[in-house]
């Protein structure tokens, strides 16, 4: 009976002991977002347009709960956006328009639950 | 000197009480990991047109990526998109567009998640009086 207490006993205590580490936090879910983008024009003579429209929308919304120690950065997310667009118009000529429009949104939202130990 | 005796015995209990908690939160999975099924989605597309005198030339790709998991692998959406056009005379029109939408939605915790769109569009003409148009629009959202 004893040694089952015991036993009992040190489960609960190796369970503590590894939450006090921070073990049973929650592992790292980061997210990367690579957004990229290229437009050419190359035109060559009279009276010639050219029209480069670029849209990127980037967004992560997310619920965390992290219960590791502070500064631990081996379970904190770290979440990356980026984006690039490259827009190129090359005329060669007379009476030619070049019209270039570039718009990008990135937009990262979190919803934490962080109980840290101090 | 008893009363010593009896304090590194009970350091001893603890340390090993310790240990072997630690050897059962491992059994039970909260340490390591479960299984994971890992997700992949990717598509690709290369379009390409000539055309010449007095032509239309329309060239749209659209590409969609829809991802639902529980959350316990990880994942990655690649999204390639490539679209060239080329005129010669005149009143020509190239319109090129490009379209990526991307969307995950998860449920549950330890996921890394890796998006990537890339698109390119190219167009020539030569010859008077020409037009083109590019446009592409990529969206991403992440739940």
């Amino acid at each position: 009976m004893t040694t089952i207490k015991s036993t009992v006993k040190a489960g609960l205590v190796g369970i503590i002991a590894a939450a006090g580490f921070g073990l049973l936090a929650l592992p790292a879910k980061a997210d990367e977002i690579n957004q990229d983008s290229v437009q050419t024009t190359i035109q060559e003579g009279v009276g010639n347009t050219s029209v480069q429209q670029s849209t990127q929308n980037a967004e992560i919304d997310k619920s965390e709960r992290r219960f590791g120690r502070r500064g631990d950065a081996g379970r904190s997310s770290r979440d990356v956006i980026n984006q690039t667009s490259d827009q190129l118009t090359d005329q060669f000529g007379n009476g030619n328009t070049s019209v270039n429009q570039n718009t990008q949104d990135a937009r990262i939202r979190r919803d934490r639950d962080v109980f840290n130990r101090r | 000197m008893v009363h010593t005796t009896s304090t590194k015995t009970e350091v001893m209990r603890i340390f090993s009480t310790g240990l072997l908690g630690l050897v059962a939160a491992t059994s039970i999975g909260f340490i390591t990991p479960s299984v994971r099924a890992d997700v992949t989605s990717r598509s690709s597309s290369s379009n390409s047109a000539t055309a010449s005198d007095g032509s239309s030339v329309n060239q749209t790709t659209r590409q969609t990526n829809i991802i639902r998991s529980d959350g316990t692998g990880n994942h990655t959406s690649t999204q390639d998109s490539r679209v060239s056009g080329s005129a010669s005379g005149e009143n020509n029109r190239i319109d090129q567009q490009i379209n990526q939408y991307s969307d995950r939605d998860r449920r549950g915790d330890s996921t890394n998640s890796v998006t990537r769109q890339n698109a390119q569009s190219d167009a020539v003409t030569n010859g008077a009086d020409n037009r083109i148009q590019h446009q592409i629009d990529q969206f991403i959202r992440r739940r």
